[in-house]
């Protein structure tokens, strides 16, 4: 329970005493001074990025090649940040193929009909792009069956103010964890809502995420509690509240798990926190080529 | 065939004329023989010399000597007074004689002076002996103003801090800025930083072992100081004259005070702290002592704001509480005891709290170490070649790690505490200096620790060896080895000293903390008291501890986890490594005094899941660390201090760049698009790679001195940074619309800061 009321309110004043504690003190006790620093800045090249998750349960490969933006050059004239004439090739270690550019945004993209991701297979992913520079990548998809998910809501609580009003949903999401083996878990819920432009279920807002492994839980339950809240201020158009959530649970491989953990536990520039170097598998650059299952349950 | 000579004991008590102050670190030297020892910490010696006439020499820094002649024919208790007292009829006031560094076996260990503490310039005036224990070679400090002390390449929590027996655990007021002690109710500071005699345990990289004042036993006196942004008090005296007697230290800040009235009506704050230091000794007989001592200190931020009817409260307080009770017992001339039971407490409160109309919520989170110690201590010297050390601690920690309490006014109130644990942590010691030749003096030891944890227990042999070997009269050689282990991990999320920063117990999943340490050195006495002092360590660590990246005290890994709440799973263990050299040349005495210290170290550390499993440097690793201390006193009225310090910028983590890190997003599963842009995060490239601008200041200090009829007056005008360096505390990125645009900005904290004090001693 406890959990649950922090995870609501730390973006308020538990984040306010704890991730900014240091700078408000100091900043409140001394007149800091603030200048340009004065040292020698990294002057670096572009790396190229690579984001590319395969799973059974999806339809497609798809791969998103960028490059990085160096914070303190001038040399990323030549370097375009979505990287589209590069040669992807996906390889199973048997048969291989070309991960053709599809679009902007979207990146390069092949059916997975015409190349399957199997389970328990492991694939790699080679990128060439014509300026030289070429990227290796390794990932093995999970090979469990996954398991089924219960899914339920605990409670709804609606709150009226002035202001507006307010949803608050408690729900929790269980399963059993396969045992025998190491899992990495990530879940999404989310909640959606009609929007009368757009349709029924369009309009998709994340609610919760979470990082789980089976560490001292091997074969056995695996529970976790969300919430979700919504918010209307007085005057707006209040939808109406149908089929709300939709939680995706997916078993991953390792790769899979740091790289979103890492997003999710980023600091950005806070200078009192201790720099959170992001994960990456990708020889010659940075990203990740991750695996996953997937389940998901809606109610 | 030679006659049998008879040989008897000299013991007694070493003491300050005039206070009548016990004196730890006297030396007590008989000339003819060429042997000495030195007086304990409750100011208690003992020498085993043949029948007859022998002329013995009493010296302690910043005192005057004595030299004396003693004949005895039996076991005799001679208890000596030094200063500018005379305790015997034979002594003759000598001032050549001092403590010789070549003398001593043990290495690495330098006494501070606490007059010296009082002479150099601080930070707003405000004397601190951490911070001139920073300007000492091999030590070195964590940010700009910060007390941290790291000590041969090891973190903030491998330092044992002890006042009169008691563990303090955190030690620093306003987030390090200063620390707990200010130098007016200490008699004397030891930092030991390798060769770590077995009477020492507990802690990796040092120890610094600060004793209290008893009080004066003569006659009433007292020290009252007004500074920038405290002022303090001391005032000491006999309860019984020759007896018993008392001090009491007490310091306040009042920040909250003056800018209280220029805060907005509706955004009120402040901060405080004080510390309040109280000691009574009592004589029972001529062999029995009892010492009462303690500490209370607290420390205190807090906040209320009242925005259109949404009002928030708030506030951070931390504090430290010791208390000690000795009982010291002289056996005979040849063995002494004391018995200490001891008591610390540390706990951190954090509080918060919004309303707006009727609805509030409330958050109160705690963290909380305290223990009780038992602990006895043997001096036996059964001869003149052997001053055996032995004894025995206990001490039952009881650790809250954390606690939350939440209330609020939606029915969503609830409690969690993670549950005290309990742990006996125990040390059985013995050691012996002995003095193996004329050229050769070893101090070698053996410790014991014992660890107990729930059902997990760890036994540890620890063993410690120093030597010295005598080159020339004025010369040695030192070696020393020693193994120390921690079952006490502190956390730390953030690069600077927060009293946020836990304490927790090595438990069966986070394993004690184990250091090996190797030193090689070279004492040299120069002309007009000129010691020189080189030495080159090796260090090595496992099993240091260090918060997973991206966890911290209270945003805790995942919220909604089994491990959320688990602190054990937030931390990773690595190894560490730290080997350089030290260079101390120090006058101790005289119109100038002052040292110039130099350290080139290089410290790695290394932990599976932080920066890939690859060492990296610390951020405290620091290559090149120079102070240069000087202390001129033009005459009894006038004394001029200035100290310069240098490092080698920190070493930290700086992004280099920013890239579009895509993740899996799952609601998407039926567009072609599964990887939405969520913002920019920074690549930085590899771990601590980029070093900080060197660090360097110069203070300057002049203190004033008059004596007057009933006081002495001394006002002090000094000056922080005097040549306003802009040291950066931390960088940051001011980000432009392109990358040519954006900017590393420096924030500094210190520009030069004058500041003025003034004491009165009576």
């Amino acid at each position: 329970m406890v959990m649950e009321i922090l995870t609501r309110y730390q973006s308020s004043s538990v984040l306010l005493l704890q991730k900014n504690l240091a700078t408000i003190i100091i900043c409140l006790l001394f007149a800091a001074c603030t200048k340009d620093a004065t040292v020698k800045l990294p002057d670096i090249a572009p790396k190229p990025v690579l984001v590319c998750f395969i799973s059974p349960e999806d339809s497609f490969i798809r791969v998103k090649l960028t490059n990085s933006i160096p914070l303190y050059s001038s040399s990323t004239k030549n370097y375009p940040f979505e990287i589209k004439d590069a040669e992807v090739m996906i390889s199973n270690g048997i048969t291989s193929a070309q991960v053709p550019w599809y679009k902007d945004s979207v990146g390069y993209l092949l059916s997975t009909s015409l190349f399957p991701i199997k389970p328990g297979t492991s694939y790699t992913l080679q990128v060439k792009i014509p300026d030289g520079r070429v990227l290796n990548a390794f990932t093995t998809v999970p090979v469990e069956d996954f398991p089924a998910i219960d899914f339920s809501l605990i409670r709804q609580t609606v709150d009226s103010s002035d202001f507006g009003i307010s949803y608050s949903f408690d729900y929790t999401m269980k399963w059993k964890d396969v045992a025998g083996i190491k899992n990495y878990y990530r879940g999404v819920i989310y909640n959606l809502y009609a929007d009368s432009s757009l349709g029924a279920d369009t309009t998709v807002q994340q609610s919760t995420e979470f990082f789980e492994t089976d560490e001292g839980r091997d074969g056995g339950e695996i529970r976790l509690n969300g919430q979700g809240y919504l918010f209307y201020s007085s005057g707006s158009t209040i939808p109406a509240i149908g089929s709300n959530f939709i939680g995706y649970l997916m078993l991953s491989n390792r790769d899979y798990y740091l790289y979103h953990k890492d997003l999710f536990q980023d600091m950005g520039d806070n200078p009192f926190s201790e720099a959170k170097i992001n994960f990456t598998n990708i020889e010659g650059g940075i990203g990740c080529f991750g695996a996953y299952r997937m389940a998901k349950k809606r109610f | 065939m030679y006659a049998q000579v008879n040989k008897h004991t000299l013991s007694g008590i070493i003491r300050e004329s005039g206070s009548g102050e016990t004196l730890p670190g006297v030396s007590i030297y008989c000339d003819s023989l060429r042997i000495g020892v030195q007086s304990n910490a409750y100011g208690f010696y003992s020498l085993t010399l043949p029948e007859g006439k022998h002329r013995i020499k009493i010296s302690a820094l910043g005192f005057s000597a004595i030299d004396s002649v003693i004949t005895f024919s039996q076991n005799l208790r001679v208890d000596f007074n030094v200063g500018q007292g005379i305790a015997l009829k034979e002594v003759v006031i000598n001032a050549e004689v001092k403590k010789r560094i070549s003398e001593e076996s043990q290495m690495s260990v330098i006494n501070i002076p606490v007059q010296q503490i009082k002479d150099i310039p601080a930070l707003m005036g405000e004397k601190d002996v951490l911070k001139v224990i920073q300007l000492m070679p091999g030590v070195q400090k964590g940010s700009e103003g910060s007390s941290g002390i790291y000590v041969r390449g090891g973190g903030p929590d491998q330092n044992l801090i002890i006042l009169d027996d008691a563990n303090v655990y955190n030690a620093y007021h306003l987030f390090g800025f200063f620390s707990l002690f200010n130098g007016d109710a200490l008699k004397s500071v030891e930092l030991v930083k390798g060769g770590f005699p077995a009477s020492y345990g507990g802690r990796l990289s040092s120890v610094i072992n600060m004793q209290m004042k008893e009080g004066n036993q003569e006659e009433f006196h007292g020290e009252a100081g007004i500074g920038l942004i405290s002022s303090r008090l001391v005032l000491e005296g006999p309860l019984k004259k020759k007896k018993s007697s008392f001090l009491i230290s007490a310091r306040r800040t009042y920040i909250d005070a003056l800018i209280y009235p220029f805060l907005p009506p509706e955004q009120k704050g402040g901060y405080f702290f004080y510390d309040l230091n109280a000691k009574l000794n009592y004589t029972l007989t001529y062999k029995d002592r009892l010492y009462l001592s303690g500490y209370f200190g607290k420390d205190k931020f807090y906040f209320n704001s009242n925005n259109d009817g949404f009002k928030l409260k708030g506030n951070l307080n931390w504090g430290n509480a010791t208390g000690t009770l000795r009982w010291n017992h002289i056996y005979s001339g040849k063995l002494f005891s004391n018995t200490s039971a001891i008591f610390t407490n540390y706990q951190l409160g954090i509080g918060s709290r919004e309303e707006f109309d009727s609805s509030y919520f409330d958050l109160q989170f705690g963290s909380a170490i305290r223990d009780y110690t038992i602990k006895h201590d043997f001096d036996f010297y059964p001869n003149r070649k052997h001053h055996i050390r032995f004894g025995g601690l206990a001490i039952f920690h009881r650790f809250k790690p954390s606690a939350v309490v939440v209330k609020s006014s939606d029915a969503l109130s609830a409690g969690i505490s993670v549950n005290s644990i309990y742990t006996m942590e125990s040390g059985l010691y013995v050691e012996d200096d002995w003095k193996i030749s004329g050229r050769l003096k070893a101090n070698i030891g053996l410790r014991v620790s014992h660890y107990v944890a729930n059902k997990t227990s760890f036994t540890n042999p620890e063993p410690r060896v120093s030597a010295r070997y005598s080159i020339t009269e004025k010369s040695a050689v030192k070696a020393s080895y020693a193994l120390m282990n921690q079952y006490l991990h502190l956390l730390s999320s953030t690069g600077v000293s927060l009293p946020t920063d836990l304490w927790v117990p090595a438990t069966r999943n986070l394993r004690p903390m184990q250091s090996q340490q190797w030193a090689l050195g070279w004492a040299q006495e120069l002309p007009k008291g000129i010691n020189l002092t080189i030495e080159g360590y090796y260090k090595n660590m496992r099993d240091i501890s260090f918060y997973k990246e991206g966890a911290s005290f209270l945003l805790i890994d995942n919220p909604e986890g089994a491990q959320g709440i688990n602190w054990e799973k937030n931390i990773t263990q690595g190894k560490g490594w730290s080997y350089g050299s030290e260079f101390l040349l120090q006058k101790e005495k005289g119109k100038w005094s002052g040292w110039i210290g130099y350290t080139l170290s290089w410290t790695y550390v290394q932990f599976d899941s932080i920066n890939f499993g690859k060492k990296f440097f610390p951020r405290y690793d620091r290559r090149h660390d120079i102070s240069i201390v000087n202390i001129y006193k033009f005459n009894d009225r006038i004394k001029l201090s200035c100290t310069w310090v240098y490092g080698t910028g920190n070493a930290i983590t700086l992004p280099v760049a920013q890239y579009d890190a895509a993740p899996h997003n799952p609601a998407q599963i039926d567009n072609y698009s599964q990887y939405n842009f969520i913002g920019f995060r920074n690549d930085y490239g590899e771990k601590n790679s980029f070093r900080m601008a060197p660090y360097h200041r110069l203070d300057v200090g002049i203190q004033f001195t008059k004596v007057k009829k009933r006081y002495t007056r001394t006002f002090e005008l000094s000056f922080y940074n005097a040549y306003n360096r802009w040291n950066p505390f931390f960088y940051y990125i001011e980000r432009g619309v392109t990358a040519t645009q954006n900017k590393l900005m420096q924030v500094t904290l210190f520009p030069i800061l004058p500041s003025v004090s003034w004491s009165w001693k009576f």
